[in-house]
């Protein structure tokens, strides 16, 4: 006869490792429940608004009087926009990324800074200074090359995050999220996202969603929009 | 040169308003730019409903060679338009007229006071492509309005366009930015005209005018410009690779399995123990 109670210390280790058990299942689903979902706040919503009655003019009427203007070529640059962009950052997301102007590729579409953690700005979009339109600011959400790029948190965006993008004139611009959605390449709204007239607004832009391998590509957008905090 | 100004009257075709008496639907509005382009002359434009002007239905004043104005809107309709030196009267006969002019609704042109080849004063209308350019692009426009022979248009000192003859004109679409042009006498490379250096604004189309008299070492450049005719790029391809993934699950799922395994076998053996 040994211990009255022989089987003692294997249900205390069954109830050890149930718990361990129970607590790793609580955790997982926990994870689960704090991952982003496809869409936050209100999407990109924010990009089709107008601007603000008192930023629209009355309607042109016609007139009869015309106005001669010099012609000299030199006359030529027309309406500048504000001073570019230089870095953007979202302290909640932890994101501090280094921005340059780029422009178009070949196939029309957007160029993308190589290194990831240097994000590129449409420079033939309008920029955080001007009164109407998007300011876009794209980036790799990863490459090969280098792993994650700097605007690989925005998946985490919330709507009230807070946006901040200094230009090149030192100057700060302050917005806030106010959607962020996953959004099928094929379908993206691009003339949304690039417009140049309706409020004023920032949209940011990397890739998310199923990575497609034999692509090297992933099926979605990821598009936060913020709107100016005034 | 009023006359031989006075001698071009007839053949001209041309714009602008006159009765303008409703505020237009913005969509069915004509968009109407004159461009000055003889030279020597500043002169003054009316518009009427019939042959004779009054000082209340001047247009334009005091308009110089060499100058554009800006858009006027207009409704779509049917114009008569005058053109007399700056300061006359508007009677008598016209430096130059055109009657019943008429500008198509919606229509974006620009009407041209300039010199034929062989040095008569004439109005030549175009129609402007306003369609839109690919992103990252600019469209180009150049209008031979001098007294000149056919030209090659040089970009950067390579001939874009050739054997442009008056009052035609060539169009290309271009990468945005800046280029050098000049304007040399058809299969020549020497500039009679620039270079110039030429802002081409992603969006836009740049209009460039030889204008001016060769016989009379007077030829320049005018430029308009038209905006608002860019596109969006075609999509943001902004991811090569993957994101490392996230082990998060596969540990947590794995300690859980691992865990309630291991208590089962427990169980079971305690109560084999306690059997």
């Amino acid at each position: 006869m040994s211990s009255p109670h022989p089987q003692r210390p294997w249900w205390m280790a069954t109830v050890v490792l149930a718990a361990v058990g129970l607590l790793a299942v609580a955790a997982l689903t926990g994870w689960a429940l704090s991952r982003p979902g496809p869409t936050s706040g209100d999407g990109t919503a924010a990009l089709r608004d107008s601007p603000s009655a008192s930023a629209t003019g009355p309607a042109p009427t016609p007139s009869v009087a015309a106005t001669a203007r010099p012609a000299a070529p030199t006359d030529l640059a027309g309406a500048r926009s504000g001073p570019p962009p230089v870095r953007v950052r979202i302290p909640a997301l932890g994101v501090d990324a280094t921005v340059r102007p780029v422009g178009v590729q070949k196939d029309g579409a957007m160029v993308i800074p190589a290194a990831p953690t240097s994000v590129g700005w449409y420079r033939f979009g309008r920029a955080p200074g001007d009164a109407v339109g998007h300011t876009v600011i794209a980036g790799h959400v990863a490459t090969q090359e280098d792993g994650p790029g700097a605007l690989a948190p925005l998946e985490r965006a919330e709507k009230g995050m807070r946006v901040e993008v200094t230009t090149a004139d030192g100057a700060t611009f302050r917005y806030t999220v106010s959607g962020r959605a996953l959004i099928h390449k094929k379908a993206l709204p691009v003339d949304e996202i690039f417009a140049r007239d309706g409020a004023p607004r920032l949209v940011l832009v990397t890739c998310g969603g199923e990575y497609i391998p034999a692509l090297r590509s992933h099926r979605d957008n990821v598009v936060v929009t913020a709107v100016p905090v005034r | 040169m009023r006359r031989t100004i006075a001698a071009a009257a007839a053949s001209a075709v041309a714009v602008l308003p006159l009765l303008v008496s409703t505020p237009a639907q913005a969509a069915d509005d004509a968009t109407v730019v004159v461009v000055h382009g003889v030279p020597g002359l500043t002169v003054d434009v009316y518009g009427s409903a019939d042959t004779t002007y009054s000082p209340n239905e001047a247009l334009l004043k005091d308009f110089a060679p060499g100058t554009v104005t800006d858009p006027v809107t207009l409704p779509g309709g049917t114009y008569n338009l005058a053109v007399f030196p700056a300061g006359d009267a508007p009677t008598g006969t016209p430096a130059i007229e055109a009657k019943d002019v008429t500008v198509p609704a919606g229509a974006n042109i620009s009407v041209v006071a300039h010199l034929t080849a062989d040095g008569t004063p004439t109005l030549t209308p175009y129609v402007n492509d306003v369609k839109p350019v690919a992103a990252g692009q600019a469209r180009l426009v150049v209008r031979h309005d001098a007294a000149a022979p056919a030209v090659d248009i040089l970009a950067g000192g390579t001939p874009v366009f050739t054997g442009l003859a008056n009052p035609d004109e060539k169009t290309a679409d271009l990468p945005a930015g800046s280029v050098s042009a000049a304007v040399a006498l058809a299969g020549t490379t020497d500039p009679v005209i620039g270079p110039a250096d030429l802002t081409l604004a992603e969006g836009t189309s740049t209009i460039v005018y030889a204008w001016g008299s060769a016989a009379d070492g007077n030829l320049a450049l005018a430029v308009q410009t038209i905006g608002g005719l860019h596109s969006a790029p075609s999509g943001v391809p902004s991811g090569t690779a993957d994101l490392p993934a996230d082990r998060t699950p596969v540990l947590l799922g794995g300690v859980a399995a691992l865990a309630l395994l291991a208590a089962a076998t427990t169980a079971l053996r305690a109560r084999r123990v306690g059997a």
